[in-house]
């Protein structure tokens, strides 16, 4: 277990540097020049390689990818070529409302999506089964602006329940979270009933049933603990997707977040900013990635035992030698 | 030295030969997509305190049905059962679930055919049997589990320090052998043993045969073994029935059933037919004709009479072969109507 979760850790900083130098590629590959965009529209060749100098662009591309790579790790996220001041201003006050969007969001997915998915596969072909099924289908159809939208219309504007706009209060996150849940919840109970129903189906619950378990422990112990491994997967990936995917629901309720920096970056083509958003979400990914992995090990032995240290083997080796 | 040597075993030692389970014109239907299969029809059979029935068939006889339906596990929504199931004076067709669970594991329990996915993969195999003496014992320690646990083990011939280990970590007939763990943990009335060494390769075979013989001498329990090896129905059971095409075509005792100088239903001799045998020369073994009829499309009359060597035209009418009755030896053909004259 000590070596499989060292193993997992090791692959994490490599990663991390090539996601960075891919990053840094594609963005050396855009064909306008930033220095250009930066300067008034009249400017000399001496205003141009000031600013060249500044920005640290008149160095190779690999120099600049090793300045950067040292910059980062210092904290350093450079110097926005919009506001031409630190990125991480701009940037670090985002991480924690992105995170918290998705965490509350995955939560409350997990907890509403994880029983109704086991109980469409235990009713399975029942009403509630295609009542569910149903549903999921018609919400996970449904584009999340349009429903943000929507949503904003009926109980912020009309029934005044909910602010419209911010990240103050709780009340202030009850809409977007709605909003970015509905699609993936959908998509999430779909896939659980499918994972339990492969699980159900196996001989080992017959075996359950045969000692006398009662259902709920045969479903919620036996099965649910089977079915987990692809559960937390999808888990981890929508969690992870959360944090940078919310674009959309972060624009319709002005929720400065990540994602929405991302794509102000873009449009004003300011490298710096995306490149440490891109990275910010590469490290979230990667680190939720290693949280999957981990309880991965933890749910199910045959991963464990395959990652077994040098001691254990030595312990079963002479184990087996004392039996023998 | 042998917990199982409980005041349970006496009394089966004292009220041997007691029926214990009865089962009266059982019949179970699989619906699916409109097609009805009769997997079981009408099948009466009886096991007594301590006796071992051997129940032989071919793939798709219904022995699992049959097995499954005892203990009340047949998927809810795509099966019927009808007839009696009286198990110790009580009739678990349409006992509650409550009273069922009760049975099951404790009374009853049940060894499935295919060791290496009836283990769940990601619990201790010791607390896959810790759960059934669980279930069935309230108010029991922590610590008195552990002991049973070990004692089990000890029983099947697992080493008690194995308990910490999973299902992957072992091979197919030490599965095998926590399944049967599992399955006595409570020293059970009535032991079904569905298949237990299909699975496994011959030398294990052997081992787990004399093992569960043993272990039923000891417990006095009586045992149900679904096979379709007929040198393990001679060497382990009482008492056989043979089922084809979810029928009950020939039961009696060991000796009733393969004696050959006495009469036996066609198909009981094409089973005996079918096996080698090394004291003659022969060239080429003789295996019955044909295939089993799928449930769904059963034919009319006598269920053999398309594969039946001895099959008369009266065979294919409507009505089902009456029974021949000698003693304790039974067999539903025809060619015994009136005094056992072939039509």
């Amino acid at each position: 277990m000590i070596k499989y979760t060292i193993n997992r850790i090791i692959m994490v900083p490599i990663l991390l540097l090539l996601v960075a130098f891919f990053i840094f590629i594609l963005l050396n590959l855009s064909e306008s020049d930033p220095v250009v965009l930066m300067l008034p529209s009249e400017y000399t060749q001496a205003d141009y390689d000031a600013m060249e100098a500044k920005f640290g662009l008149d160095k190779p591309m690999p120099v600049q990818y090793f300045n950067w790579v040292v910059n980062f790790v210092q904290g350093d996220m450079g110097t926005s070529f919009k506001t031409q001041g630190p990125v991480a201003d701009d940037v670090g006050f985002r991480i924690p409302i992105s995170l918290k969007l998705a965490f509350i969001t995955t939560l409350i997915m997990v907890i509403l999506g994880i029983p109704l998915g086991v109980m469409c596969a235990v009713k399975q072909y029942t009403a509630f089964d295609s009542i569910v099924n149903v549903l999921a289908k018609f919400l996970g159809s449904i584009p999340g602006f349009w429903l943000g939208l929507i949503l904003i219309m009926t109980f912020s504007v009309n029934l005044g329940w909910f602010p419209t706009y911010g990240t103050g209060t709780l009340r202030h996150w009850v809409l977007p979270v709605f909003t970015l849940l509905l699609p993936f919840l959908a998509n999430y109970v779909r896939q659980v009933r499918s994972a339990m129903l492969d699980c159900i189906r196996q001989d080992y619950i017959r075996t359950a049933r045969s000692k006398g378990a009662k259902e709920g422990y045969v479903i919620f112990r036996e099965a649910l603990k089977n079915a987990l491994l692809p559960i937390i997967t999808l888990t981890g990936g929508i969690f992870a997707t959360m944090i940078g995917g919310a674009v959309l629901v972060e624009k319709v309720f002005a929720i400065p977040g990540v994602g929405f920096k991302i794509v102000e970056a873009i449009n004003s083509r300011d490298m710096p900013t995306l490149l440490a958003c891109t990275m910010i979400l590469a490290i979230f990914t990667i680190m939720v990635q290693l949280i999957v992995d981990l309880s991965y090990a933890l749910v199910d032995p045959r991963i464990r035992s395959s990652f077994a240290g040098k001691k254990k083997r030595k312990e079963t080796k002479k184990l087996k030698e004392e039996v023998a | 030295m042998l917990s199982i040597r409980s005041s349970r075993a006496e009394h089966r030692r004292k009220n041997m030969g007691e029926k214990l389970l009865e089962i009266k014109n059982l019949s179970v239907r699989y619906t699916a997509d409109k097609v009805v299969s009769r997997a079981v029809n009408q099948v009466n059979l009886s096991i007594d305190k301590g006796e071992v029935l051997g129940l032989v068939g071919e793939t798709g006889a219904g022995k699992t049905t049959t097995a499954l339906s005892i203990l009340g596990l047949l998927p809810k929504y795509t099966s019927t059962v009808e007839g009696e199931i009286i198990f110790d004076g009580e009739n678990l067709k349409g006992a509650s679930e409550k009273k069922l669970r009760s049975i099951r594991g404790s009374r009853i329990s049940m060894i499935f055919q295919d060791p290496m996915t009836s283990l769940n993969p990601v619990f201790r195999v010791g607390s896959q049997i810790a759960d059934v003496i669980r279930f069935h014992n309230r108010n029991i320690s922590h610590h008195e589990i552990n002991q049973r646990v070990d004692n089990i083990l000890s029983l099947v011939g697992i080493p008690p320090s194995r308990k910490n280990e999973y299902a992957h970590q072992f091979s197919g007939g030490m599965k095998q052998r926590v399944m049967i763990a599992i399955a006595i943990a409570c020293n059970p009335d009535l032991l079904i043993a569905d298949e237990p060494t299909t699975a496994l390769d011959v030398t294990i075979q052997a081992q787990v045969i004399k093992m569960m013989r043993g272990l039923q001498k000891e417990m006095g329990s009586s045992v149900m073994l679904i096979t379709h090896d007929l040198g393990i129905v001679a060497n382990f059971c009482d008492k056989v029935a043979i089922m084809y095409a979810g029928e009950i075509v020939e039961y009696g005792t060991l000796e009733d059933v393969f004696d050959k100088s006495r009469p036996h239903h066609p198909y009981t001799n094409g089973l005996f037919n079918s096996i080698p045998n090394i004291t003659e020369r022969t060239k080429r073994l003789t295996p019955i004709n044909g295939l089993t009829p799928h449930p769904s499309e059963l034919p009319d009359g006598c269920k053999f009479h398309p594969r039946c060597p001895k099959g008369s035209e009266y065979c294919q009418s409507g009505d089902n072969p009456s029974k021949y009755i000698n003693g304790t030896h039974m067999i539903q053909c025809h060619q015994f109507d009136k005094g056992g004259a072939i039509l």
